[in-house]
């Protein structure tokens, strides 16, 4: 389907002119040949190795959809080939690269993140509501921040989408540990009596 | 005349219409709930939030003075946040490497 909706595409953007797809051709054997030669081939011929049933019907056609599409494609892979380094070199270079303070804040805010996996670990009383909670007013917010400012920050945007998501997992362990979510624990406790 | 100023605070680029303003007057919550914590005793506290806090605090020092709009609200408030992550730091490493007079755990 996808195929087809790319071919409809291509005909649409450059194959509009084109109304018919490219002719059947055909080799030619020596005995055509001589009589080609000799001007003596009949019409029908040329008309059935087109594929059609009279000459106005014949007109000159592009190349086929699948010999553009490969050309395209070939062409596209040589300038993947050339655009790593160069892409490499425009991130180096780029007004939120690690040359300057915009790529550093957001690594430190990084660190966040890393700390609260590493909390993950640890038991649920060693986690701190008030922390957690305002972690997660401030992620938010910031996220918001980072849409804005100027130069548009993605890497601290997606700092904090995932100190968000890791805070608030923890502050579901939190609220679970000190009974603040606690109906599933008492309906196994009256399942259970 | 104070009206006019107060407008011109109003409508400042990093005022409080703005993201640029409520981010920071928000992140004045971690500097609390950290200084709330100073009460905690140390053994809860963590090592890798309270580096993170540090970390963040002197690094977002020096980016706020170089985004647009210049943002003084925010580099205050990391400046607090990098003093309070130092506090609690001190007291915990206080605590775990400094206070033989108290039976200390397994910590040296």
């Amino acid at each position: 389907m996808a195929l087809i909706q790319r071919r409809v595409r291509f005909w649409f953007k450059f194959g509009a002119r084109w109304s018919v797809p490219s002719p059947v051709t055909k080799m030619e054997n020596s005995e055509e040949r001589q009589q080609r030669a000799e001007g003596n081939l009949p019409r029908s011929w040329v008309l059935s190795a087109c594929g059609r049933s009279s000459p106005s019907s014949i007109r000159a056609r592009p190349p086929s959809f699948q010999f553009l599409q490969r050309l395209l494609r070939s062409q596209r892979y040589f300038k993947l080939q050339f655009s790593y380094m160069a892409s490499l070199r425009a991130f180096l270079n780029s007004p939120v690269g690690p040359k300057t303070t915009h790529f550093w804040g957001p690594v430190a805010n990084w660190g966040f993140v890393l700390a609260g996996l590493v909390d993950m670990k640890k038991p649920p009383e060693m986690i701190s509501g008030n922390m957690t909670g305002a972690m997660c007013i401030y992620s938010a917010l910031f996220m918001r921040f980072a849409w804005m400012v100027q130069p548009r920050n993605y890497l601290l945007l997606v700092c904090h989408a995932s100190n968000e998501t890791v805070q608030l997992y923890q502050l579901s362990r939190w609220a679970r540990a000190n009974g603040y979510l606690g109906q599933k624990k008492e309906e196994t406790e009256t399942a259970s009596e | 005349m104070a009206t006019s100023k107060l407008q011109a605070l109003w409508n400042h680029p990093a005022g409080p219409k703005t993201i640029h303003f409520w981010a920071p007057t928000f992140k004045w919550g971690i500097s609390i709930a950290n200084i709330v914590d100073f009460s905690k005793p140390p053994e809860k506290l963590s090592y890798p939030q309270q580096i993170a806090v540090t970390a963040t605090g002197l690094i977002w020092s020096r980016y706020s003075t170089v985004i647009t709009p210049k943002n003084w609200n925010l580099f205050s408030v990391n400046v607090a946040m990098a003093g309070t992550g130092i506090t609690q730091l001190t007291r915990k490493i206080q605590h775990d490497y400094f206070s033989e007079g108290e039976a200390a755990p397994a910590k040296e």
